[in-house]
């Protein structure tokens, strides 16, 4: 039994590609709104559009995060901060990873594996990170948007009941209450939870 | 008559998962509170080169998720013979923090 399962270990260390900074970059996050989650997507673009009609500013900083790169900067800090054993990570479809280094006689080598997994916690800037970064979030799903929003003056939008709304108190920001009544009429909601995340913004509050 | 009678019942099933978050002891219900905020900061790292935002969620993560491993374990301990708590405590990752910043 032990020599199937180091037959399997050893195909799968030949075909998976070691662990280390190249990594980093294959997975990025979109911007685009097109990447979110229907309806999401459409009740976001009614917001923005409603938002640019009205003469603000929209920056947008993030949409769909893709789970593979969740995946990477997880197990990556996990083996160099919480003793994770690099033999022993869960694979990911889609991510032929091996975590798994080998010293030149094809031994096992935990002083590789963990330099592999140290340039990835480096390269994501995850060095003072104090806790392991989830595997899920509204990101992941489709169901979130990170974006800045910004106007001068009195802002007149239109909510998604074809209502003119006016703005006449700061802050003149996402974190405005009134815009927040807006965008939750097309049902995007500000992060609601007790404490403060500017830019974000989902389908439920989270 | 029936109908009168079934609606009613109906209803306090359909709220009986209101019912049992608000029974959720207040030690329970304020770390759940508290590891829903890390959890979702968790999510939030940006790409490397996003220096500031990058900044703005550690600095969130460090406030939120700090000792919340500790928590859980204490939590779990204490109500261990209730399986309402035990089901809602559950469904949180068991270690988050660094192995040596674990008592």
């Amino acid at each position: 039994m032990n020599t199937v399962k180091h037959r399997i270990k050893n195909v799968a260390s030949v075909s998976a590609e070691t662990s280390g900074a190249q990594w980093v970059k294959r997975f990025p996050g979109s911007r685009s709104t097109a990447d979110l989650a229907n309806p999401f997507r459409g009740r976001v673009e009614a917001f923005i559009g409603a938002i640019r009609a009205a003469g603000a500013i929209v920056v947008i900083n993030g949409t769909l995060r893709d789970p593979r790169r969740a995946y990477l900067m997880h197990w990556s800090w996990r083996i160099v901060r919480a003793h994770a054993d690099p033999q022993s990570i869960p694979p990911m479809n889609g991510v032929c990873i091996n975590w798994s280094h080998s010293d030149r006689s094809g031994n096992y080598s935990r002083a590789a594996s963990m330099a592999g997994a140290s340039e990835m916690v480096k390269a994501f800037g995850m060095e003072r990170l104090g806790v392991a970064p989830s595997l899920t979030s509204r990101h992941i799903i489709g169901s979130a948007i990170d974006m800045s929003v910004s106007w001068q003056g009195n802002l007149l939008i239109v909510d998604s009941h074809g209502n003119t709304v006016e703005i006449k108190t700061p802050p003149w920001s996402g974190m405005n209450l009134q815009l927040h009544r807006v965008g939750e009429s097309y049902g995007v909601i500000k992060y609601n939870r007790r404490g403060r995340d500017e830019p974000h913004w989902s389908d439920n509050g989270t | 008559m029936k109908t009168l009678v079934i609606v009613p019942i109906l209803l306090l099933f359909s709220c009986s998962s209101i019912f049992a978050a608000e029974k959720l002891p207040n030690d329970v219900r304020k770390f759940i509170a508290q590891r829903d905020e890390c959890d979702h900061f968790r999510g939030e790292l940006p790409e490397p080169e996003e220096a500031e935002r990058m900044r703005e969620v550690t600095g969130q993560i460090a406030k939120h998720c700090r000792g919340t491993d500790r928590r859980l374990r204490l939590l779990k301990k204490k109500y261990g013979s209730d399986a309402s708590v035990k089901k809602r405590l559950n469904v949180y990752d068991e270690q988050i923090e660094p192995r040596d910043n674990q008592r």
